[in-house]
């Protein structure tokens, strides 16, 4: 729906044009310029706004409708893959473990919450309004704006903070099993865990599809020999 | 009263999901905690969320990806654990959630074949404003709806029985755990791929286990 959303948030640009054609006394076909927005778009939801923001203000400064659906067509495949990269492969990934760590620390459970909440939207609000703000002063030269910013830099950064969170996350896991006094638990299975872990790395989705269904199968047997009386 | 509530928080979450705001109420671990406080018990809500998280993390909605849907399932999740209360719910829960996210994905597919069609058709010179105001609002109407039917179905799927059947569980809160922890490193190891390449950061890795390992090693 990112196609006809577009145009639901251009709908205040084109009564501007409207009303700038009104009082120039020329005959704007408004039709024709909301047709060109609701067409195919898509682009990482947060940084759109710098494709929301440059276009107004192309229409604004009177490029041609052939120009702006250029821009639109060019444009649209850089912000999602560095959307993509800096958001849902590094900052959510980051802060979600964070606020997994901060749970396993015993932190209070609305502490976690907030916590991730709060982190979390403060890139995703302001990437939001700095978008649509660079967008509408730069216009069709916000891709040397959005070079010059770096985010996959950052999107580096905050993906080795990410990683950290993942080896706290396992340390954590086990230090609390050997704690809890479970380590007849722990130590057998500790290898196998290991293994799972560096034997994941760099696998796809099957891979996802035969864990699910490997801790399907050990619940549901476990749960047969409890029922059955075998296992109490 | 509650499962009302529940219910209705389920389409919230959904459209938090994808179709308005994205701040991230959908993500399990938070839709999790929420169902667990409406229900009284938001630390076992946390902790099932937190697990189907760790589950779900790694399927990034990514291109056309097929990804799983975190936030009603979540709700679903939650539910089935306070609800049977004991290791043997919350492992349910947890089972529950992830067949849910699986489903509450294709829910999702489904819609967007639907949006397709009604999204305004650019050639169609009758096209006005109000008509795109209103296919927007329907859109997202139906996504909350499909939120609503998703988590419903849910809790009429689950609840009956795996309240039930969680009683035979015969593992301790803390070997479900474990059991649960041993099938997250497969996630895990997925997301250090997602995260770049695990050569260059060994070293971040090997200081977060050493870290995690330092209260358990110094209490």
């Amino acid at each position: 729906m990112l196609g006809s959303g577009f145009g639901f948030c251009f709908l205040p640009v084109l009564r501007e044009l409207e009303r700038r054609a009104a009082e120039g006394g020329k005959e704007e076909e408004r039709g024709a310029a909301l047709r060109r927005h609701v067409e195919h778009f898509n682009a990482h939801p947060y940084l759109s706004g710098l494709a929301l923001g440059a276009t107004a203000r192309m229409e604004l400064d009177g490029a041609s409708p052939e120009e702006v659906r250029r821009f639109k067509m060019a444009i649209r495949g850089p912000l999602g893959s560095v959307g993509d990269r800096l958001i849902w492969a590094a900052w959510l990934p980051a802060t979600l473990l964070g606020a997994m760590t901060l749970a396993l620390l015993g932190t209070p459970w609305w502490f976690a919450i907030v916590t991730f909440l709060v982190v979390y939207n403060s890139l995703h609000l302001r990437l939001r309004t700095w978008s649509v703000r660079v967008g509408l002063e730069k216009g069709p030269s916000v891709a040397e704006t959005l070079r010059r910013a770096n985010l996959i830099g950052r999107a580096e950064r905050i993906a080795s903070i990410g990683v950290l969170f993942v080896g706290l996350l396992v340390g954590l896991l086990v230090g609390r099993g050997l704690a809890a006094g479970i380590s007849h638990v722990i130590w057998p299975w500790l290898p196998v865990g290991a293994l799972l872990l560096v034997a994941s790395i760099g696998r796809g989705r099957e891979l996802w599809a035969w864990a699910v269904a490997g801790l399907l199968a050990v619940v549901g047997g476990v749960l047969i020999l409890g029922i059955s009386g075998i296992a109490t | 009263m509650e499962l009302f509530l529940l219910v209705l928080l389920g389409g919230l979450v959904a459209l938090d999901s994808t179709s308005f705001g994205q701040f991230m109420l959908s993500r399990p671990i938070v839709a999790g905690a929420l169902a667990g406080a409406v229900l009284g018990d938001p630390v076992t809500g946390l902790l099932v969320g937190a697990f189907l998280d760790l589950f779900i993390l790694p399927v990034l909605p990514v291109g056309g990806a097929r990804f799983h849907e975190g936030g009603p399932s979540a709700v679903v999740a939650s539910a089935v654990a306070v609800s049977g209360g004991g290791p043997g719910a919350w492992v349910l829960g947890l089972v529950a959630g992830l067949l849910w996210s699986v489903l509450g994905g294709m829910s999702v597919r489904g819609l967007r074949r639907w949006n397709g069609r009604l999204a305004p058709d650019p050639n169609d010179r009758s096209l006005t404003e109000a008509r795109i105001v209103r296919r927007h609002l329907l859109a997202m109407g139906a996504d909350f709806t499909r939120g609503i039917g998703l988590t419903a179905i849910g809790f009429a799927v689950w609840l009956p029985w795996a309240v039930h059947a969680a009683a035979a569980w015969p593992l301790g809160a803390m070997e479900t755990v474990a059991l649960a922890a041993l099938a997250s490193a497969v996630p895990l190891g997925m997301l250090l791929s997602i995260l770049g390449p695990s050569s260059r950061r060994l070293g971040y890795l090997v200081l977060g286990i050493l870290l995690g390992l330092l209260p358990t090693l110094f209490p």
